[in-house]
Parts: structure tokens; sequence; C-alpha cells
């Protein structure tokens, strides 16, 4: 016989208000099992746990009621207590009549009938709670970052700064990211390479900091604290212990194509690395455009090569490396394409020039993709950067002229429900005032105008920026550009001033559109690839958007950067910095506890129909085959793993054979709870 | 047509490319045929294909049954179109691979709704509900097929629904629930419809569960309802349509009305068609972008 004990709480007058809580805790005592009740003022204050801790002890109850508040406030307080008292912390559940009772009803009398019902369905329920013990996993102590640009560098200094394993995965050749591209950052104008390329280099040089560049994470399988992760090294065809990164091979080299750094303004070497500063300072050979790996033909690189590491005939390699958490700092790109809506739209990357009749045809009005000289933030930033294609001089793409007017036009793809996406894309605001400042400084006699939507301008020193910019000299419009039209040798920008209701023409040398930041392409595929949620536009979902704003949904895996949201580097810095206190937190025990609320199988009445595997979000459930005792196969059938299983109970539901159970809410708790509840149907 | 089937069902059995094919063959009085299993070449004579032959065969091939283990590597199986929508529906649950099975496709035009209704022909009096408006009267997915196949436009609907359906839907959800009520009063639980479902492959049916018993195995109201609300929910994007429950019933319950509705629904929700696909996954554990969530109010 089940010896329960049953502590009703009055949470002060929150709960006694609505409910006679005396008649509750009478009417329990009178229920089968029931040995021991409890009506006290504050269960969760210090008297009211020692009161439950001493009924256990001396009582020696073997299950416990709380009937309190809801179980997402003190289920854990009173676990714990339990367990200090020597009771299996999972015979002890809460009975929310707080919440979903109290709170909800006005009628006391309504209120206290309630109270019963809901304490009398957990008595029944608890009758079949079984004591679980929680899981022990064994842990790697080694931290994965996927992405080298500046979330990914800070978040793999803070962790080995800790003295963590750390393993970068970059997936071109440098690190550095797209803030690597960056001229100056706001709101100081401190230039982004100098601040970016020691921690680069501090990285390189970390004893215990691996970095993979040019490599991709190919597969992730396993669980929090012992992920293995299958690494694809792209074949660079230059062997990395033998380079010392002289140049002589892409100065040499006599092929060129669109840089993928420099925005497409220029070409670089098909032996390159992406910009000087590169780290690592291994070149790696473009094996789509290269005409030696192509048709055997060429191969001056490796003439030129002092130490001989040119290897045309290097290939693919795979590395399978265990970790036990993992950072995903994938970051972000420009909204491609949308020059298509000012009637702008060009190739990415191509002039005109080079059009080819069909490429005209396709282009939306007669005068499109002759609009070179509208050009999206990123290849502003490569056109202000001292180490960008023209040295730091602004200088226009079609010509080389220097632009006498500018016009920059703010929320180009967001806050834009029709044609873009509806998110605010929150830098815009800032880089464009840092854009006509860049402007203003490198061009004196130089004239900007910002056609903008709203400002906004929410961070340490952003308003104060904004309004620096425009005392430099750009002139700030509110309203929207309907369209840009060739003009000569210029553009017109036909827009409209909304503040005092006429329309403005703009002849403009030059247009720079602050394009809206969006999650990198393929980032879908990222998700799927980690096992992780992410939202419509391919952002990753955060846990708990307050609480646990840097978890994934996936135990053992956090979001650092914008590939979680919009952000700019403080924020992104702050973040890194907070998924590495995570992972540090995670790593500062030798092993880990798991929850022990889990789903198991019933492996003899599984079919195989593997339901459970397409449903379950966590990739927890694999499919094993059963041997009898001969070893020879017998059938098929799920396990779930308890190291990915999150509990959520997603493969109960879809289980038709009702051979999936998850601990703590069986089959038959939860039907006992139903029918002590009672009531025909029929 | 047979001949061809069973000169191919000869040469499998010769060549041991299968070890059994599963047909029909003349049943115990002039209206019925029996399903047969044939191990022999020279049995094949008594194969047969006619609108008489309204079982489902491919109850044979799922794993819950006897069949299944007699160490059959690979199995011939004449189907119908239906059927074969039914075999379909077993691999991508994966109950089944492709390559365990032979299927010998027949060109049909229909089937009759119960044996006691042949009269000699096939007629608009005797026509099963589920050969109306069928599409794959010329097969979907086969071996073999006897001449050429034609190419049939499958994107449509599921087959009509069968009139009951429609009729039971005007009627207002009291009376609706009154015509339940009465028809269910004659159920006394024999699991019939479950036995000759071609898709019930749970190794213990929830029925049969003991802790907790989740549906009371009594026949009174209660134990009837949830019995069969429970068969129909797990059949939702599953059923093939083979119709097997009504006919098995002895009671006459027109038990199947339940899949043909929830058939409808799935295909107005996520226009879904089980049996077509060997891959696709049915619509309630799979998610997509662009499910319609209008129910979410």
């Amino acid at each position: 016989m089940a010896k329960i004990g049953v502590f009703v709480c009055q949470c002060g007058n929150n709960i006694a208000r609505t409910v006679d809580t005396a008649e509750v805790a009478k009417y329990c005592s009178e229920q089968d099992g029931v040995v021991h009740v409890e009506d006290y003022k504050f269960m969760c204050s210090a008297p009211g746990q020692e009161m439950f801790k001493k009924a256990i002890k001396e009582k020696g109850l073997d299950a416990c009621i709380v009937s309190a508040c809801s179980p997402k406030m003190h289920e854990a307080t009173f676990r714990n207590a339990a367990e200090a008292a020597g009771l299996n912390p999972f015979k002890v559940e809460i009975a929310n009549i707080r919440e979903q009772c109290s709170w909800v009803h006005d009628d006391k009398e309504v209120g206290t009938v309630k109270s019963k019902d809901l304490t009398k369905m957990m008595i029944e329920r608890i009758k079949f709670n079984k004591p679980l013990e929680r899981y022990v996993m064994p842990l790697t102590k080694r931290a994965l970052v996927v992405g080298g640009g500046i979330a990914g560098i800070q978040a793999a200094l803070d962790l080995a700064q800790a003295g963590v394993d750390v393993h970068i995965v970059e997936r071109e050749p440098s690190l550095g990211g797209n803030m690597a591209r960056l001229s100056e950052t706001f709101p100081t104008l401190d230039c982004s390479q100098c601040i970016m390329t020691p921690r680069m280099v501090e990285v390189q040089n970390h004893p215990l900091i691996t970095v993979h560049a040019y490599a991709e994470l190919e597969q992730l399988s396993g669980f929090i604290g012992n992920f293995r992760a299958r690494i694809r090294q792209k074949a660079k065809f230059v062997i990395d212990d033998l380079c010392t990164g002289c140049g002589e091979c892409w100065e040499k080299c006599p092929f060129s194509t669109e840089s993928e750094f420099e925005m497409g303004l220029v070409k670089r070497p098909i032996i390159y690395i992406p910009f000087p500063q590169a780290v690592p300072t291994v070149p790696v050979i473009d094996k789509t455009e290269c005409p030696k790996i192509l048709k055997d033909k060429c191969g001056l690189c490796a003439d030129v090569c002092g130490p001989d590491c040119i290897d045309f005939t290097q290939q693919d390699e795979i590395k399978e490396i265990d970790f036990g958490a993992i950072i995903v700092a994938t970051g972000f790109q420009l909204m491609p394409n949308v020059y298509r809506e000012y009637g702008g739209w060009r190739p990415p990357h191509m002039t005109p020039k080079k059009l080819t009749a069909k490429m005209r045809k396709a282009l939306p009005r007669s005068d499109a993709g002759r609009l070179v000289d509208v050009i999206n933030g990123l290849e502003f930033e490569r056109l202000a950067s001292a180490s960008g294609p023209t040295g730091g001089q602004i200088r226009r793409p079609s010509d080389g002229k220097i632009p006498e007017v500018v016009v920059f036009i703010a929320c180009v793809g967001s806050r834009d429900c029709n044609k873009g996406v509806e998110y605010c894309s929150k830098i815009c605001c800032m880089y464009t005032a840092k854009h006509t400042m860049l402007y203003q400084h490198a061009v004196h006699h130089g004239k900007s105008y910002v056609f903008y939507m709203d400002i906004r301008a929410g961070g340490k020193g952003y308003e104060e920026f904004i309004n620096r910019a425009q005392d430099e000299g750009a002139q700030y419009i509110r309203g929207r550009v309907s369209r840009l039209t060739k003009k000569g040798e210029k553009i017109l920008v036909k827009g409209a001033d909304t503040l005092t209701g006429q329309a403005v023409d703009v002849e403009a040398d030059m247009v720079v559109l602050a394009t809206a930041m969006v999650p990198q392409g393929d980032s879908e595929q990222v998700a799927q690839t980690l096992g992780i949620g992410y939202d419509k536009h391919g952002f990753f979902s955060e846990q708990h958007p307050k609480l646990m704003p840097v978890e994934s949904s996936t135990g053992g895996i956090f979001l650092a950067g914008a590939c979680q949201s919009v952000k700019d580097i403080p924020e992104t810095v702050a973040q890194a910095s907070a998924t590495a206190a995570k992972v540090l937190a995670l790593f500062s025990k030798d092993e880990m506890m798991r929850d022990p609320e889990v789903a198991i199988v019933d492996q003899e009445k599984c079919m195989n129909c593997w339901d459970c595997v397409t449903v379950c979000p966590y990739l927890a459930i694999d499919r094993v085959e059963l041997k009898d005792r001969n070893g020879n196969f017998r059938k098929w059938a799920a396990y779930v793993n308890p190291g990915l299983c999150q509990g959520c109970g997603i493969c109960n539901t879809a289980c038709r054979s009702k051979s999936i159970e998850l601990m703590g809410y069986t089959n038959e708790q939860v039907y006992a709870q139903i029918t002590a509840f009672g009531g025909d149907i029929i | 047509m047979i001949e061809a089937i069973r000169n191919q069902a000869r040469l499998l059995l010769e060549n041991g490319d299968v070890d059994v094919v599963i047909g029909y063959a003349e049943g115990s009085d002039p209206s019925r045929t029996t399903p047969i299993f044939i191990r022999k070449a020279e049995d094949v004579e008594k194969l047969i294909y006619d609108p008489r032959c309204i079982n489902s065969l491919p109850l044979y091939l799922n794993k819950r049954h006897e069949y299944t283990r007699k160490g059959w590597k690979k199995t011939a199986i004449i189907g119908k179109g239906c059927d074969i929508r039914a075999i379909v529906q077993l691999i991508a649950e994966n109950q089944l691979k492709r390559d365990e099975i032979y299927i010998l496709g027949v060109p049909c035009e229909g089937v009759v709704s119960h044996p006691e209704k042949w009269d000699g022909s096939l007629h608009d009096g005797n026509r099963a509900s589920k050969c109306i408006g069928c599409d794959v009267m010329t097969p979907h997915e086969t071996d073999f097929f006897p001449g050429d196949k034609p190419d049939v436009d499958r994107s449509t609907p599921y087959e009509a629904t069968s009139k009951n359906v429609a009729t039971l839907m005007e009627l207002e959800l009291d009376k609706r629930f009154a015509f339940w009520r009465t028809d269910f009063d004659r159920c006394f639980k024999c699991y019939a419809c479950r036995e000759v479902c071609p898709h019930c492959s749970c190794n213990t049916c929830i029925t049969d569960e003991t802790t907790p018993s989740w549906i009371d195995p009594a026949a009174h109201k209660k134990g009837v309802f949830s019995w069969h609300l429970t068969r129909a929910m797990h059949l939702v994007g599953r059923c093939t349509g083979c119709g097997e429950c009504t006919r098995a019933c002895p009671m006459g319950i027109q038990v199947d009305l339940f899949n043909q509705r929830m058939k409808e629904v799935v295909q107005e929700s996520y226009s879904y068609k089980p049996g077509y696909s060997l891959e696709d996954k049915h619509p309630l554990i799979t998610y997509k972008v662009d499910d319609r969530e209008d129910f979410i109010k």
C-alpha cells in the first residue's frame, strides 16, 4: 500500500482566497493510500520545506503531492527537498491549484471542488510513479565553432583562454567573415580590420585552437556532451605545412575571376588568399576555374613555388572529430538581388558589356542592367576601405569617377512585407549614417542624401552618432524612393519627402542601398545538418526568446551572432561570449547528469513503421536490429537515445502501437489520472 | 489476360524467382472466389481473375500474419489497382520491402460489392462503391502487366466517396450521432474489421492493451465507440480504401464510412493520397511549411 503525503499550500492568500485548503486537505486524507496531510501558508518557505522533509522521514512517505503553484515554479524545489530527505525525486508531483485553479476562479466553492479533483487526480497518478534515476553520461570536453567570423572568433578565444580545446570550421579560405570586409565600424569609426586581424592572428597562434579553414561541417551525429562531427576539408591543392605564404603563386597566376571578398568589384587570381591579412595565409586553388585542374594547362604556380607545396592531385579529406558542445556562428549575408526592386537590377558582379542577349531579355526594364553605380552596403564598405580595390578612395564602379552626389536608401528589402522581409534589419540606420560620414570625410565637397522610413538608433552612443552624421552634412529625407533611372551619366532618383509632402528628384552619381541582413543562403540546410530549429526566414531559433537566448532547440548546441537574428558587432560579441560561458558551464563537470524523463521503447511491441523517427525533432530515435541469442537478426525496432531525448513526447502521440512511453508520464500514470477525474461519455 | 498472368506466374515459379504466388481461385460456390497460395508451377492453372475477386490480398503481406513467417523470401501477388495501393502504402510504412514482392498487375473493371450480389455480370446495381471513379483500373505500380499500360492521369482527388458519406454529412450533428448509436448497437466487437485490414499492423493492438486498458473490451456503447473511433483515427492518411472492413462485418455495419470521410478530409487539407508513393510519409506525422492552419482558431 502506498504511503502518500499531500501538502496543500495556501500561498499566503493567493490560493486560500478562492480555495478552502483545509477542506481540500481533509478530503485528501480520506483517499486511499494517503497517510499524511498538511495545510500550510507557504509550503515553499524554509519552514514549509522543513515540514515536508520531516514528514517524509518520520512517516516514511513513499510519494508526495504538493498542491500548490505551477510545477514550473517549484517542482524542482520540492524534488530537491525530497531527495535531501531520502525520497526519490521523481516520486514527487505537483498539483497546480494556483495558476490553473485559484487564480482563474472567483467562487470559493468552485475553486475548492476543482482543487479536490486536481489533487485526487495526482494522488491516483502518483501510485504509478516509478523511482527514476538520472542518467550519467560521459562528456567530451572539446568544442566546435562553426563559422570563423567575429562571433566564432570571440567564442573560440573565450573558450581557449579558459583552457578548452576548440576547433573552428570556416568554409572560406580565411577567418574573418563579414566583419573583415568592413572599412570602419559605428559608432566610434575605428578601423574594422585593425581590431579584427589581431584577433584572427591570436586564434591562429593559440595552442588550444585548431582552425579548419576551407572546410565544411558535413554531418553531425550524437548528442550533448558526445557529438561526432564529420568535417570535409576541401582540397586547397596547397600543402598547408610547407606553404610559407610568400605570395609568389598568386602574384604570378595569369588567370582571374571575380573576387568574392571584394564583392565582385575587382578580380582575384585563381590561386588566391581572399585578402592580404588572411589567416591562415595559405592560398587555395579555385578548382572550378583553374585551367590546370580543368584542362591540364598552365601549372605556373607550381613552377614558381619555392617550397614545392602545390599538389594538383590533392583530394577532399574527411575528418571525424568528437565534441562535447557546438557553437553555431554562421553569420549573415545581404539580401541578394535587391537591385531588381529599383529597376536597376543587374546580375551579380556583371558589367553591362558582359551581358548576353538572353540576360538582357530577362532583365525587367529596358534601361535595367545598366545602373552599375547602384551598389549595396558591403560594396560601399569595400570602396571606402583602405585595403579595398580603390585604396580607400570612393570611386564609382562604372567609370571610376569620384561621385559628387550620393544617395543612400535605407530599409531596402527590410520592413517590407511585399517584396522583402518584414523584420527591421536593425543595423542599416547606423551603417548608413556611417557611410555618409565616410563619404563626407573622403569627398569634402560631396553631397549625400539619405532616404529613410524611420531612424532606429537604440544603442550606446548611437543616437549621438546619427546626429553627428547629420551635422557633418548628410541630408536626411523622410520618404521612400519609387524608382531609379539612368539620366546621362547620372542616376535619377525619384523619391518623396513625406514630411513636406513633395516629390523629390535627385540626380546622383552613385546610389547605395542599405540592404536587409538575411541569413546565409544555406542556413536551413545547416540547421537540418545540426538538427536545430529555424524560423521562416532561416534564422536559427533560440530555446526561449528571453531566458534562453543563446541555446538552440537541441541540447549542447549554442547560437552566436547574426545566424540567430540581425545583430551589430557589439551584440554579436556579447552573444558569442555568452555561448562560451554556457559551454564552460557544461564542461565544468566531468560527467553529465541527464533528466530521466525521456522516452523508452518497448522493442518487442515496436512494429518499426519509423513514424517516431520521422516526427522526432531532436533526431533522438535510431533504428536498431534485435538479435536472438545466437546472434541472428530477429527484428527491427526503434531505440531512443536518452542523451538526445528532450522528453517532448511527440513520439508517444505518433506511435499507434503504443510502444513508446515517456518515463514520468507513462500511459498508466496518465490513464490513472484521467480516470480519477472520471465521468461517463455515453 | 489471365493466360498471360498464369504464364508469367509459371515462369516465376519454375525459375525460382519467387517462392509463392498469391492470387484468386474458384471458391466454394459459383458466386465466390478464394485467395490461393500457389507454390508449384503446375498449379498456376487454378489462378483466375474476374469481378468476383474482391478479397484484398495484400493482407497476407502484412507482418502481423503468419504467412510472412514461413520463410518465403519473395512473393508474387496478383494485384488489382486498389490492392496495389495497399501494397505501396505497406512499403511506405516500412512493413514491406519493394524487392520482397513481385506485383502481377491486372486490368480491373471493378468488382462486386459483395459475393451475394453476383448475378453473372457486373453492373451498376452490384458494383462496389470504391470502383466508381477509380483511377487505378490500370494499376500504377507493377512488375508485370499483361499488354500495354496506358498512361492515366492520377492527379485528381481520390475516387468518389460513397453516397452514404454525403448523405450522412448532410444530417444534423445529433441525427448523425443517433445514426451511429443505432448502427453501433449491433457491433459485438468481433474485430473482423481489424483482422481484414491490410494496414492494421501493430503486434499488439491498442484494443488488446491491458496496462492500461485504453479501450473498454466490453461491447457496450463506450467500448464500441472508443474502438471504432480509435480505428478510424489510426487509419487517417493511411487507409487506401479497399472497403474490406465493411464487407467483412458480419453485422453489416458500414465501418468504412469513417475512413472514407477521413480520406476526404486528408485529401482536402493536405492534398495527400495514400498508396501512390513508395516514400511519402502520411500527413499526420509530417510537417510542411505550407500545411493548412486555418483550423487553428
